[in-house]
């Protein structure tokens, strides 16, 4: 009984002097609980169809990124390289995507990953369709958000 | 009257004789003897503390009775202990064994206020703030043992002596920092000072100075007066023959590195180590001192 008390308080002890030291402060990026959502449609210029007609087809399963520069998120603005963040389009040609946003808000650069896609042309005269692998790529933008708001961003996607 | 005079020619004889019997016995109770111990004061306070009565200082006092310590004079950044003990023990009536230790073990933290990098951000009207802590470690010794030899059988007798001398210093700072690194606080807020770092935009965490050992072999020679039963006066030189090792210094920094997003730590070696070599005349404990024989 004697020996049991002993090691109790040494384990007591033990777990005093070993836990977590509640003087430090360790802030990242989960501990930002503020954030603004961005939401859109992908779609892509895919060619043309018999008629000749431009054939706009949605973009599934395409990655969107958006970046967010780490001064930005820093408590004091000295912090070099940004936070990514990624998510991908779904049956619809559509993402939504929320990131955290300092109270003094963020500029954010978003963009569409260029992906290989087939690329139809038709001959007009004599109406054959033809595929070739083309790289589809789209122009990122540059935002300036702030805590809570919602953004619509829509892509188009064209041949390289 | 022939024998009167016989009379107080023995008187006077036996007188003398007796009387110079208790004058060497009074010598023999002011020596030391075989046996008896030795404690030994640095007496330049103690004349420095006297001076400074009659000019008006303020703050007078005495301190570091004891001496100085070994190479106490070479050791720039001052940790080298300054205050030493001068210990004899009398083996025989002329010879006695002596040792001189200086001791200087040192533990500060010293503490800071720093903001709360994540109230910036999270709760800027919260004004609570947190500590970093600097923590320095200091050690250093310095150690001659010996044996000395006296000449004299009267109140002022000649004191020479060799031994052997060793001594270390040692110091450390680390450094604690309340707010953590992260990817999005690469530079986070201190409330202290610090060495700069090797690697711009890292902070020191440990500041480890070189490591120094002496050795080497001391001779001396002076006097003692003793100037009330088993109460000296002495004064010596000594001649000191020693060589100082110095160890490797080194920082140790962490930072965040942005080429692989993870918080790194470097070690920068400072010194690569020096050595020293000293040949003269220095004092060893105190070069003007009292001694208490018991």
């Amino acid at each position: 009984m004697k020996k049991f008390s002993i090691l109790a308080f040494m384990a007591v002890l033990a777990i005093c002097f070993t836990s977590c030291d509640k003087n430090q402060s360790s802030f990242d990026i989960e501990d930002i609980e503020t954030k603004a959502k961005i939401t859109g449609k992908i779609t892509a210029n895919t060619g043309f169809d018999y008629l000749n007609q431009t054939v706009i087809t949605q973009a599934t399963g395409v990655t969107v990124v958006v970046e967010i520069p780490n001064s930005d998120l820093s408590p004091n603005s000295n912090a070099q390289g940004n936070a990514r963040f990624t998510t991908y389009t779904d049956n619809n040609g559509e993402y939504t995507i929320e990131v955290p946003v300092a109270p003094k808000g963020a500029n954010i650069v978003i963009k569409a990953e260029e992906y290989l896609g087939d690329y139809t042309t038709v001959s007009t005269i004599q109406y054959q369709v033809a595929y070739e692998k083309v790289v589809y790529q789209t122009a990122a933008r540059n935002l300036s958000i702030k805590p809570n708001e919602i953004w619509q961003v829509n892509f188009e996607y064209k041949k390289k | 009257m022939k024998r009167f005079f016989a009379i107080i020619t023995a008187c006077l004889f036996v007188f003398g004789i007796t009387n110079a019997q208790s004058v060497e016995g009074k010598q023999k109770n002011y020596l030391p003897e075989k046996g008896e111990w030795a404690i030994g004061v640095d007496l330049k306070p103690v004349l420095n503390y006297v001076g400074n009565v009659f000019n008006g200082t303020l703050d007078n006092s005495i301190d570091y009775l004891g001496g100085e310590a070994v190479s106490a004079n070479i050791w720039d950044d001052n940790i080298a202990p300054t205050a030493s003990i001068m210990a004899k023990y009398m083996i025989s009536d002329k010879v006695a064994l002596r040792a001189n230790v200086g001791l200087l073990f040192r533990n500060n933290i010293n503490k800071y206020n720093v903001i709360n990098d994540a109230n910036t951000i999270l709760d800027p009207l919260n004004e609570s703030k947190l500590i970093d802590k600097k923590r320095s470690k200091k050690s250093g010794m310095s150690l001659m043992l010996g044996a000395e030899r006296r000449k004299g059988t009267r109140r002022i007798q000649g004191v020479f002596g060799a031994g052997v001398l060793f001594g270390f210093k040692n110091e450390t700072y680390v450094y604690d920092y309340a707010n953590q690194i992260t990817s999005i606080n690469q530079r986070p807020s201190t409330g202290m000072s610090a060495p700069a770092a090797a690697m711009s935009g890292y902070r020191v965490t440990k500041d480890k100075k070189a490591a120094s050992i002496f050795y080497g072999v001391v001779g001396s020679a002076g006097f003692e007066w003793f100037v009330a039963p088993k109460v000296s006066l002495g004064a010596e030189v000594n001649l000191s023959l020693y060589g100082i090792s110095g160890g490797k210094s080194y920082l140790e920094s962490e930072g965040w590195n942005t080429s692989t997003q993870v918080i790194e730590t470097r070690y920068d070696l400072g010194s690569p180590g020096n050595s020293e070599f000293h040949f003269g005349t220095e004092n060893v404990g105190g070069s003007l001192y009292m001694s208490f024989y018991f």
